[in-house]
């Protein structure tokens, strides 16, 4: 049997609001910057999308901060929940993914520097298009590896619950 | 305005116009009405030369018609040389040059078309001739001076330098493959020779008339202290004309938001005014004022004429932007260019085999659980 994992309440809340903004982020991203592929598609609903997607990114740059500090500097006893190490990668990302939301938004704003670092606007503007598809593949990895490590993989429920529904 | 046939009502119509052209407020109106006045009582001198250049952004300037060319060109500024324009030729053509830069050092304003090749001295560009020359031979004969060298004798004396058109600004089509002629955008020959010089960048392939005008006026009233210093992008563009994205303008942004896209140049529907993003337009990294202002008069831009923005008032106008007919160029990852989707899809399927195969895996290689774990039953 693996170990009890205990994750603290605030872990848990800051987790799933990251996921929750996560999920819009990278819709209103893709539906932004992919308006070909198909869809939601109406002039407002557009416009919607690109609002939501500039400043639903604030939010989750925000939940990154807070998760660091918890996790790196002001982190609780007794919370041992596997893939630390990956959670922080994904919060340094998170932060890195709103820089270039940022720049790409506002190529001509406080973050001009990373704009032309990056070859100009259109750079700028084709590597967001990838970090999308990157935030989506590390995410899906990050929720694949942590179900691994959980206790109830390979099943979707815990094997205590299994045996009291049993 | 004495001794000329202007009257107050039209010198002040002008003077509005002017402000509305460099976008500032009606406030200023009195205040660019006597900086003009005085601009004429001196008649700035302009020197313009040409490098790469096609010229295009001499013709599109001769398209200006508030204020007319004829009166910008003789009366507002006095345009000592311009080779297209001018009438003189040979030897008379070059003194106009040397006189303004001799008697009129520290006020005149240097404009120049085209950037500056410098690979073999500079002599993919030459214009005049360079005295006291000796061929092989030993003999004194003329030799062709390369803009580059009229750079260096007329960047110090000018008040300040425009570079006008994209080619002029950042390279543009010469700048594509810059390494056959060593084209240089002029700020970077500026910045050699005086790196405090003002230089203004005038975007455009060719620039619109009321870019150059503006950027011109702009600079005379910041010279003579009438107004504060141009108020400039970080490519040294003037945010008046190049602050705003095409795209968010852009006449055909609800057929883009609705996803309605051009995708075949046959389509027997222009009057849909379909988006044409996927037809390579530009639009959406392209900051100019073209869907506003519009060109001849404020007849017609690229797209309104079923055309995507090439994007030539950017930086990365041309060899960026290329292919012209394409959409947005892709990212370059190892030396392969992929389009993003495509690197998108294949890595989403790397990670859904990934996935799947630890998945197997596990279960197959799971032993089997043994009676006390699986229950009391």
């Amino acid at each position: 049997m693996k170990d009890r994992i205990n994750v603290p309440g605030p872990a848990r809340v800051m987790y799933r609001t990251y996921l929750a903004v996560l999920a819009l982020v990278l819709y209103t991203g893709f539906d932004t910057f992919h308006p070909f592929l198909s869809g939601w598609r109406y002039p407002w609903s557009m416009s919607l999308a690109g609002v939501f997607n500039f400043y639903l990114c604030w939010i989750l740059v925000l939940v990154a901060f807070v998760y660091l500090y918890y996790a790196i500097l002001g982190r609780p006893k007794g919370w041992n929940e596997p893939l630390g190490i990956f959670r922080i990668f994904i919060g340094l990302l998170t932060i890195w993914f709103f820089l270039l939301t940022f720049a790409a938004y506002r190529p001509n704003g406080w973050l001009n520097g990373l704009v032309h670092v990056l070859g100009g606007p259109v750079g700028t503007f084709k590597l967001y298009e990838l970090f999308l598809w990157v935030m989506l593949l590390v995410n899906v990895i990050y929720i694949y590896a942590r179900w691994v490590k959980s206790e109830r993989f390979p099943r979707l429920t815990s094997a205590g619950r299994t045996k009291k529904v049993v | 305005m004495p001794g000329r046939t202007v009257s107050r009502r039209q010198f002040l119509k002008h003077a509005g116009a002017t402000t509305a052209l460099l976008g500032l407020s009606e406030a200023l109106v009195p205040q660019l009405a006597k900086a003009l006045q005085e601009l004429e009582s001196g008649k700035p001198p302009v020197i313009w030369i040409q490098g790469q250049s096609c010229s295009g952004c001499s013709v599109s300037f001769l398209n200006s018609n508030y204020p007319m060319v004829a009166g910008l060109v003789l009366d507002e500024l006095s345009v000592r040389f311009h080779p297209t324009l001018m009438a003189a030729s040979g030897y008379k053509a070059i003194e106009a040059i040397e006189e303004t830069a001799r008697e009129l050092e520290g006020r005149y304003v240097l404009v120049v078309e085209g950037p500056v090749p410098t690979k073999e001295g500079g002599e993919y560009c030459t214009f005049g001739v360079e005295k006291e020359t000796r061929d092989l031979m030993g003999h004194t004969v003329p030799k062709d001076k390369p803009i580059n060298e009229w750079m260096k004798e007329l960047v110090p004396g000018a008040a300040a330098v425009i570079a006008q058109g994209n080619c002029a600004s950042f390279g543009g089509i010469p700048g594509a493959n810059a390494g056959v002629t060593g084209t240089t955008p002029v700020m970077d020959i500026v910045a050699k020779i005086d790196a405090k010089k003002p230089v203004i960048n005038v975007g455009g392939c060719p620039s619109h008339p009321d870019w150059f005008v503006g950027s011109v006026l702009d600079a005379l009233m910041w010279i003579k202290g009438k107004k504060g210093a141009p108020d400039l992008d970080r490519y040294k563009r003037l945010r008046t004309f190049f602050g705003t994205l095409i795209h968010e303008n852009c006449e055909r942004r609800a057929s883009f938001d609705a996803g309605l896209f051009l995708e075949d140049w046959n389509d027997h529907s222009p009057d849909m005014k379909l988006c044409m993003f996927k037809m390579g337009c530009k639009g959406p990294v392209t900051y100019a004022d073209c869907p506003t202002r519009r060109w001849n008069s404020g007849t017609n831009w690229c797209v309104g004429a079923n055309a995507p923005c090439h994007g030539c008032a950017e930086p990365t106008f041309y060899e960026k932007l290329a292919p012209l007919y394409e959409p947005l160029p892709d990212v370059n990852f190892i030396g392969l260019s992929p389009a993003v989707d495509t690197l998108g899809w294949v890595a989403a399927g790397a990670t859904a085999v990934g996935v799947g195969a630890h998945y197997l895996y596990k279960q197959l290689g799971k032993k089997p659980e043994s009676p006390s774990e699986g229950g009391d039953e």
